[in-house]
């Protein structure tokens, strides 16, 4: 015989049962959520990796082609101009002995002499020796030492750890060269100062000038509307290393480039 | 208590209205993809048509029972054809027609012969309520597996399919006891009525906000 109170307790139950499906619905529908967001967010990460592994490819092969160049210039052109140079030196000599004047041959001689220079420069930017045998350190060392007409000082903190790997060396390499040479080019400074810290977890850049500096916006701007390989060439590099890159305006600006090293590229 | 039933069953009654609201505002509705609004519009008025002639062989005959038993074969044909569209890459959705065909059978075997037509149909109806409980788990199964959609939530299908499972559950539920009651005492069944009324309501609703978003969709 069914009486009320079974009733009651059927009606309760049945009750629990509706508010269940209820909330399994809604536990359906977060968790759901739940895996798009996880789908999406490593479809995002191999996304950043095919990228990343793109930059690394185009970078790799400017690198080579650089190393080409340099070595055909180093090699070939170089060698060919320092024979003509002897040549000529030998003749002016030859000419002076004879009592004609050789002032023109030896005008040549001079060109010859900047073109050869110009030529090792270009060779050392293309494909710098000093940083594959002696490290970033070193490069950047040799690389200030040369800038005249600029009160350069520098210091680097933690050398061991900034000797990682060579790419992480070349890039950041490149980047200094590349800020460097841009700060020279757009700003009347005095004063340079680079510092180089390198710890277990990251290689820190700072070039402190006392220019008028830009900001990031600025420079992202710049980077946006420029047709040269500048400032795209230190943005690729710059995503490649996973890096960050700082530009504080002031007194004395600020250009602070942070590279991680939890991993090796 | 009849009080009560009284209220519950009139909003009841009234939020079959509610999806029908939903639907009006929109020109061409009937001419969407796969035409799955037509297809729950027309669910809607069979239901209304449904509470409708039961009041009608209430007053008159003191029996809705036959009513009953071609509501069940009306709906079940709905159910199997908008579980049609909806399994688009399902292989095994041409099972639904002869299934379809098959319960078409078996409930007129019940309306001349088993239980009659002027008797419950329980044996149909619960074959109904567990039919779309299983088309509408596969429904979540395969969206859970195939992940196509960004956010269920704002998915029109989503409610829709929700909205059939908790409605057929609770009458699953109800239609289990109810044979049994009524064998007791029919006055029982006002105090578990209630829940097919109260899932209705919710049945309703949700179907409205599926609508609203298929429509946005």
């Amino acid at each position: 015989m069914v009486n009320e109170k079974t009733i009651i307790l059927t009606v309760l139950a049945g009750s629990l049962f509706i508010v269940v499906i209820i909330i399994f619905i809604f536990v359906v529908g977060i968790n759901y959520r739940k895996k798009v967001i996880e789908r999406e967010s490593d479809y995002q990460l191999q996304i950043k990796n095919k990228e990343l592994e793109m930059l690394k490819r185009v970078i790799d092969t400017q690198e080579t082609e650089r190393q080409k160049i340099a070595s055909n210039l180093h090699d070939e052109i170089n060698p060919l101009l320092v024979s003509i140079k002897h040549v000529l030196t030998s003749q002016s000599k030859e000419l002076t002995a004879m009592g004609i004047d050789s002032t023109r041959i030896s005008n040549q001689n001079e060109v010859i002499n900047s073109v050869i220079e110009n030529i090792q420069s270009s060779t050392r930017d293309l494909s710098p020796r000093i940083l594959y045998t002696f490290g970033l350190p070193r490069a950047i060392k040799s690389f200030l030492n040369d800038i005249e007409g600029v009160d350069v000082s520098y210091d680097f903190i933690g050398e061991s750890f900034i000797e990682k790997t060579e790419t992480i060396n070349l890039n950041i390499y490149r980047i200094t060269l590349e800020l460097i040479n841009n700060i020279r080019k757009y700003e009347q400074i005095k004063k340079l100062h680079v510092s180089l810290v390198g710890s277990e977890k990251s290689v820190v850049l700072r070039i402190v000038h006392d220019g008028e500096g830009i900001t990031n916006e600025v420079f992202h701007d710049y980077a946006a509307h420029s047709k040269g390989i500048g400032l795209n060439s230190i943005l690729s590099r710059v995503k490649l290393l996973e890096a960050t890159l700082d530009f504080t305006k002031g007194k004395d600006s600020e250009i602070v480039l942070e590279v991680p090293l939890f991993h090796a590229r | 208590m009849l009080i009560w039933y009284e209220v519950i069953y009139w909003i009841s009654f009234s939020s079959y209205l509610l999806p029908i609201i939903v639907f009006i505002p929109k020109k061409g509705i009937f001419k969407t993809e796969d035409n799955l609004s037509s297809v729950l519009l027309f669910y809607q008025i069979i239901c209304i048509s449904t509470e409708l002639f039961n009041i009608f062989y209430m007053q008159f005959f003191r029996n809705n029972n036959p009513v009953i038993h071609i509501y069940t074969i009306v709906i079940f044909v709905l159910v199997s054809f908008f579980y049609f569209k909806i399994f688009k890459n399902f292989n095994y959705k041409k099972l639904l027609f002869p299934m379809t065909i098959f319960f078409i059978i078996y409930s007129f075997y019940e309306f001349f012969n088993n239980q009659g037509y002027l008797n419950v149909n329980t044996k149909p109806y619960l074959i109904l309520t567990i039919y779309t409980i299983i088309l509408s788990s596969i429904y979540f199964y395969k969206v859970y597996s195939e992940m196509k959609i960004a956010n269920l939530f704002q998915d029109g299908l989503f409610w829709v399919n929700s909205a059939f499972l908790i409605y057929f559950s609770s009458t699953f539920y109800v239609s289990l006891f109810e044979e049994y009651i009524r064998s007791e005492d029919s006055n029982l069944l006002y105090y578990t009525w209630p829940i097919q009324l109260v899932s209705t309501i919710i049945f309703n609703v949700i179907l409205s906000r599926g609508i609203w978003l298929m429509r946005k969709q």
